[in-house]
């Protein structure tokens, strides 16, 4: 199993009460396999993704990533992990509006130190994903649907093991948003990446090889899609 | 209103922290407007005890027979009269064999006739006119290592200590400074043998007249006669406004020192608005849709600034009311009179006033893009509507603003022409400190290593980021360091110069008042290697009696303004000399030296006649109206020396030589009245001080100045003054933080969205401390060295030009300001941060969205 999680819980505090958002969730998620999470707003979708890929602490529970219990590692030993093997998407791309679109996608590759050829590896993913002829461009020089491509190059960089998608296709328009999940798939098969992508669009949920509906702070449903297929 | 108080409540504690430096100038500002109000009001109160008396006489002469008449007349119409007479004199502790220069005081009973004089032990004061005994400031027993009831050698009397002077109410600021002092009777003082013929004293006569009328009746009567007699007459009531016009001046200089920082304060709001209002765009949009007219959304938004300004201003005015209180406890010993605090109503509107004013009018720029945003933006994020090609009301905003800080420069400064100037020389800093700095960014960016570590990297990059207000830091932190950089510079500079002129081979001892028939045994005491050196000049006090025939009360009156002498220059007395050859200290610019040497610039040869020749120092002549061949006519002591001005020199007053305006060819004064100043230098501070003990004990009339300790009292007032302006400098530093923290607060959400980003990209938390580091390192250099650049250019102008120093760099003060306000700024800045390290990367993420 690449991704597991047991008995996570997860509450905030609202007007000083304990709000249980996770309530003792299970979950397991097979290597290189495309999983897609939806439910309604505020049904803790970002919260899970957030704890599985270690970017928030879990009031209880633990999550397991390729084998190693995240919460086990200090908050240094998660950034690590998280560069080695783990690639973000977000839904309002967050790229660093003072790096041209070349240098977004390098920081990761820096951030690990791999300087050696990283320049060759970001410049192939850009012209990959569509903007070979863009690389010196700033994110405020780009359009949404380009953002979202640089955002996507960036989480490939490292060539991670597991890819973390929230929304991605959120603030796009439709066409837009279904270039960027069809490039995310051809990423994943052609990396052997395990995909988790959490979304409110169905249709692009249903694409996954198994779609789990959260409810009640549980996984309420988890049912093959068409991916499976 | 309403629309405006909604639409404040988020977002605006950010814009709180610019706010606060708006708080500090009014704080500034109100403060020194009130504390000026309350010294000119507790001066004039206690006018009659700072002078001891209603009026007074004096001068550097006894009063002579024409005055001392009035004064007999006077007494006789009911004028009590006290005179004092004051001379420098070498005083010597026998039990501890110390010898130091003090002021000796000989003072008639009944002054000082107002106040009450705080003595040790309790009502001593009056002891001093018991023969044989003196009152001494407590600063003379420590200095001369004795107690009370140990006894002194004034002149060549010895005189027991009855007790020291705590506080004399006519004590003026620094009047103690130039030498602790000895109070004793008039008698004690001509039976010491003190004054005598060409020593230096000051004469002075106080007075209790009953009205103001008779004290204004007797200036109108014999102003005529004191003045011939170069005696100045002063009432209290004068002395009191001209005390209160020193402070008031102070004091406006100290204000224009808060309007500084109330005009950085100005900028951090302009910045702070504009990304507020970037921020604000789609609610603005949104309001534009609801049906909010351009007009509407503005005035909205400029109320907020408003009430900002009015929050901020009334902080200030808390905060300045408190200051004033505290002012005269801060300045207590530099003022002459207890300072009693009263709420100043004028002072308070002012403040609050030029408060609202300059949030407003800073504010109002900025909010002129709200305007600009069109209903559609609350659609389409990126619609940017065409631009304005030519925008009046922009044009009338930044007039208005020009207009506001010239009228706010002109009302706070001492002067128009001086505030004017103010005005142009911050925008003049101001400029220059803003084009260094993007200067600065500009080669930053263009020659940054691109092979230096990527948190490095991206830590300078971020200066650049969107929105960035690194211009507006660079000038709020820079103008800090610019002030304090001068001052020091300065400083620095002031302090060399006064240390090679004191320091090795140069003369450290000066013996003056020394008689003719001195001469041979004060030579005597001196050790032999010194003998040789030591140099005796001759002085002969002169007035001028004519000049080219003319005598001076026709001058004086020479309608012809280019042609008339300086008043000051005519009527002074002149210690001249007589020598052969030229000083160590001048050079002869123009004429012949007496032995026909040429000056350097013009060797003109004036033919003297038979007449005696003198060399005039260039700016005395200049003064006088004279050149080359021009004749003076002196009067030494009744009798006329007439005189042709045959060489000019320049002297370097800087050096320790015996230095001179005239100078007069050998043998003509010769035989006149005449004391001896000598110089010496003796390396070992202990023969130094047995010669000065044995001279007391052999010539009481002789004074000697021991330079070492003159070194000492002009360093510490030299720091003191710098401190003094140090601290108004700190109010714009402070003024400059306060812009770096809201400038840091307002960026904040943005810097914590990129560091939870790099968190989730995998990078640890140092290398996330490497970014934040190298951001605020660059932030903090870029704006220190805008500053100091700035402040090493001032310096090099003044130091020359105004103090006439030659100037070099001073590197340590540089180094150490820019690191401590490097410092200053990467633990801000950090500090601001330390959430990033502290939480989790997700819930920063989801609260700071784009």
């Amino acid at each position: 199993m690449m991704i597991v999680a047991e008995g996570l819980e997860k509450s905030y505090k609202s007007g000083g009460r304990p709000l249980p958002v996770l309530r003792s969730l299970d979950l397991s998620i097979e290597a290189e396999s495309f999983v897609s999470i939806v439910g309604p707003s505020g049904s803790g979708k970002t919260t899970l993704l957030g704890l599985l890929a270690g970017l928030d602490e879990p009031s209880s529970g633990r999550v397991l990533l390729d084998g190693e219990d995240i919460f086990d590692l200090s908050e240094d030993g998660r950034a690590a992990f998280r560069a080695e093997r783990v690639g973000f998407v977000f839904q309002t791309f967050h790229l660093l509006p003072t790096l041209s679109a070349l240098e977004n996608v390098l920081v990761p590759l820096e951030l690990r130190g791999e300087v050696a050829g990283a320049q060759e590896v970001a410049a192939a993913l850009l012209e990959r994903v569509g903007l070979g002829g863009r690389l010196d461009h700033f994110p405020a020089q780009l359009s949404g649907g380009e953002q979202q491509r640089v955002a996507l190059a960036r989480a490939f960089s490292n060539r991670p093991k597991i890819l973390f998608a929230d929304e991605p296709t959120g603030n796009l328009d439709q066409e837009t948003g279904a270039s960027i999940v069809e490039m995310m798939e051809e990423l994943n098969h052609e990396g052997g990446t395990t995909l988790v992508l959490v979304t409110h669009d169905l249709s692009l949920a249903e694409r996954a090889d198994r779609v789990l509906t959260l409810g009640g702070g549980r996984v309420a449903e988890d049912r093959p899609g068409r991916g499976a297929l | 209103m309403r629309l405006a108080i909604r639409e404040s409540r988020q977002g605006l504690r950010r814009i709180g922290v610019y706010m606060a430096s708006i708080t500090l100038g009014v704080g500034a500002l109100v403060s020194i407007h009130s504390f000026r109000d309350d010294f000119a009001r507790s001066v004039q109160e206690e006018a009659d005890v700072l002078m001891g008396a209603n009026a007074r006489l004096s001068g550097d002469a006894p009063m002579g027979g024409a005055v001392d008449a009035v004064l007999d007349s006077l007494q006789g119409a009911g004028v009590e009269v006290a005179r004092v007479t004051t001379a420098s004199s070498m005083v010597l502790a026998p039990s501890t064999q110390t010898v130091r220069l003090l002021q000796v005081r000989g003072i008639d009973p009944g002054y000082p006739y107002y106040g009450a004089v705080a003595t040790e032990p309790e009502d001593a004061w009056g002891l001093h006119l018991e023969p044989g005994q003196v009152l001494v400031d407590p600063a003379a027993l420590s200095q001369l290592g004795v107690a009370i009831g140990d006894s002194l050698t004034v002149g060549t009397l010895s005189v027991q200590v009855a007790g020291t002077v705590d506080d004399l109410p006519t004590d003026v600021a620094f009047q103690t400074a130039i030498g602790p002092r000895v109070h004793m009777s008039q008698e004690t003082l001509e039976a010491a043998g003190l004054i005598g013929f060409g020593s230096l004293a000051r004469y002075e006569v106080f007075m209790r007249v009953a009205s103001e009328e008779d004290r204004e009746a007797i200036r109108e009567r014999y102003g005529g006669l004191f003045r011939d007699a170069d005696v100045s007459y002063r009432t209290a009531e004068e002395q009191a406004r001209g005390l209160s016009n020193g402070v008031r001046f102070m004091g406006r200089f100290l204000a224009l020192v808060g309007l500084a920082a109330l005009l950085l304060g100005g900028v951090g709001v302009a910045s702070a608005i504009h990304v507020y209002i970037r921020e604000k765009r789609s609610s603005i949009a949104v309001l534009r849709c609801l049906g909010a007219g351009q007009g509407t959304a503005f005035l909205a938004y400029l109320t907020q600034a408003a009430l900002l300004g009015l929050m901020g201003a009334g902080a200030g005015v808390v905060l300045g009311i408190g200051l004033q209180e505290v002012m005269p406890i801060l300045l207590r010993g530099v003022l002459p009179v207890d300072v009693t605090t009263q709420l100043s109503l004028t002072s308070v509107a002012a403040g609050l006033g030029i408060g609202i004013w300059v949030a407003v009018v800073f504010a109002l720029i900025p909010l002129l893009q709200v305007r600009d945003v069109p209903p559609l933006a609350a659609l389409r994020q990126d619609f940017d509507p065409p631009k304005r090609q030519v925008d009046p009301v922009r044009f009338a905003a930044w007039t208005l603003l020009a207009l506001s800080v010239l009228a706010l420069c002109a009302y706070e400064a001492p002067n128009i022409e001086l505030g004017l100037g103010f005005a142009v020389s911050l925008a003049i800093a101001g400029g220059a400190i803003a084009s260094v700095g993007m200067g600065l960014m500009w080669a930053t960016r263009r020659y940054f290593p691109s092979k230096a570590s990527y948190p490095v990297r991206q830590g300078v990059s971020n200066l650049f980021r969107p929105q960035n207000q690194t211009i507006s830091v660079t000038l709020a932190l820079g103008f800090g360091a610019f002030v304090i950089g001068t001052i020091v510079q300065v400083e620095r500079a002031l302090r060399d110069d006064l240390t090679i002129s004191f320091g090795s081979g140069r003369p450290n001892l000066l013996l003056f008042d020394i008689q003719t028939d001195q001469l041979a045994g004060i030579r005597a005491l001196l050790p032999n290697e010194v003998r040789a050196e030591s140099e005796a000049s001759p002085i002969v006090t002169s007035r001028i009696a004519a000049i080219n025939g003319i005598d001076a009360d026709s001058l004086r009156s020479n309608p012809n303004r280019d042609a008339r002498p300086e008043a000051w220059a005519l009527r002074r007395e002149y210690r001249n000399t007589y020598r052969a050859s030229v000083g160590r200290a001048e050079e002869v610019v123009s004429g012949r030296w007496w032995d026909g040497t040429p000056g350097s610039d013009d060797g003109t040869r004036v033919d003297a006649g038979d007449l005696p020749r003198v060399s005039l120092e260039l700016d005395i002549a200049e003064s006088l109206r004279v050149g080359l061949g021009d004749t003076i006519t002196w009067d030494v002591s009744g009798i006329r020396v007439p005189t042709v001005v045959t060489s000019l020199r320049r002297v370097d007053w800087g050096q320790l030589e015996p230095n001179f305006f005239a100078i007069l060819e050998p043998g003509v004064l010769d035989e006149a009245p005449q004391t001896i100043v000598m110089i010496a230098r003796i390396v070992d501070p202990n023969v130094r001080a047995r010669v000065q003990r044995d001279l007391v004990g052999a010539f009481p009339n002789v004074s000697a100045l021991d330079f070492s300790r003159v070194q000492e009292t002009i360093d510490s007032v030299l720091s003191r003054v710098r401190q003094a302006v140090a601290f108004l400098g700190g109010f714009s530093a402070l003024a400059g933080v306060l812009v770096l923290v809201g400038a840091l607060a307002t960026s904040r959400m943005q810097r914590l969205r990129e560091g939870a980003l790099l968190r989730t990209l995998g990078a640890r938390r140092r290398q996330v401390m490497t970014v934040l580091f190298a951001e605020y390192l660059a932030l903090g250099t870029i704006a220190t060295a805008s500053g100091l650049i700035l402040a090493v250019v001032a310096a090099w102008l003044l130091v020359p030009n105004v103090f006439e120093i030659e100037y070099s760099v001073r590197a340590t003060p540089i180094i150490a300001i820019w690191g401590i306000v490097v410092c200053l700024t990467v633990l801000t800045g950090l500090l601001s941060s330390r959430e990033l390290l502290r939480r989790p990367p997700l819930p920063i993420l989801r609260e700071a969205p784009e």
